[in-house]
């Protein structure tokens, strides 16, 4: 695993070649966070790619304030590009090549896709804030304090949205 | 599909969870990104830009602040204009 926040500082030095060892060492743990957000690998890559760019900018720019690690800083904005791209889905109708996107997903395994099936039609009925905190907290095991600080919330927030999702999820499973 | 309708939330959370932990990057992935990067302007620019996002609110209420003070300035003026001075009586 290299030394990110020793990469992040080559970066803002003007070494762009180091933001290959940010991609790196954060994309396995990006991807798969991404896809659990989404539900399916190609659009993870989509999400996870935007994020890099967007904090590659703000690394050359100096906006990179170091309050944060470099790793909590990434997952903070792919979870934030994951729940803007949830919402835009949500928009507009599901067509027939994104179905057949999801069904060539290059995942790892077959059975990790079928589980990501699993898990994104489970979590299909919450609403993207309240999605994000159960895989950040329930599904990736991060505690409430690092879910509050990659979702940008309070804790009191997290365990709201998590206690309205189980309601959620609860009242689905008895209607099924 | 293994749904149990018996299985809690947080067993099934942790399930899927361990079942998706396989879940990556496929081959490509770091060089489409380096790509994307490499794309990237670089130079005077891509750090003026930013701080112009950063400068211009600074010079908005410089702007309205040296915009208040102008009117200022004017109604001070035209309100000595308006004051009547002692009347000059002209004899023929």
């Amino acid at each position: 695993m290299p030394d990110l926040e020793a990469a992040a500082a080559r970066v803002v030095a003007g070494d762009a070649q180091a933001f290959g060892d940010i991609v790196e060492g954060t994309s396995q743990g990006l991807v798969r966070l991404a896809a659990r957000l989404v539900g399916s690998v190609p659009d993870a890559e989509d999400v996870v790619q935007d994020a890099y760019v967007s904090a590659y900018r703000a690394l050359v720019a100096g906006r990179f304030d170091a309050r944060s690690s470099v790793k909590t800083w990434l997952y903070r904005i792919v979870t934030h590009r994951a729940i803007d791209a949830l919402r835009s889905t949500a928009r507009r109708p599901v067509g027939t090549d994104q179905l057949d996107e999801m069904a060539v997903a290059p995942a790892t395994t077959p059975e990790a896709h079928l589980a990501l099936v699993e898990l994104s039609q489970w979590l299909e009925v919450l609403p993207p804030e309240q999605r994000a905190a159960v895989v950040l907290h329930s599904v990736q095991g991060f505690s409430s304090h690092e879910t509050a600080e990659i979702l940008g919330c309070s804790e009191g927030a997290v365990e709201q949205r998590l206690v309205r999702a189980r309601a959620t999820l609860r009242s689905r499973r008895g209607a099924a | 599909m293994t749904f149990r309708t018996e299985e809690s939330y947080d067993a099934r959370a942790q399930r899927l969870g361990r079942a998706t932990d396989g879940l990556g990057p496929s081959p490509g992935f770091h060089a489409r990104v380096l790509a994307a990067i490499a794309r990237e302007p670089v130079g005077w620019w891509s750090v003026v830009t930013p701080l112009a996002g950063r400068v211009l609110p600074v010079l908005v209420v410089l702007a309205l602040l040296a915009s208040a003070a102008a009117w200022q300035a004017a109604s001070d003026t035209q309100q000595a204009l308006a004051v009547p001075y002692g009347s000059l009586e002209v004899e023929w």
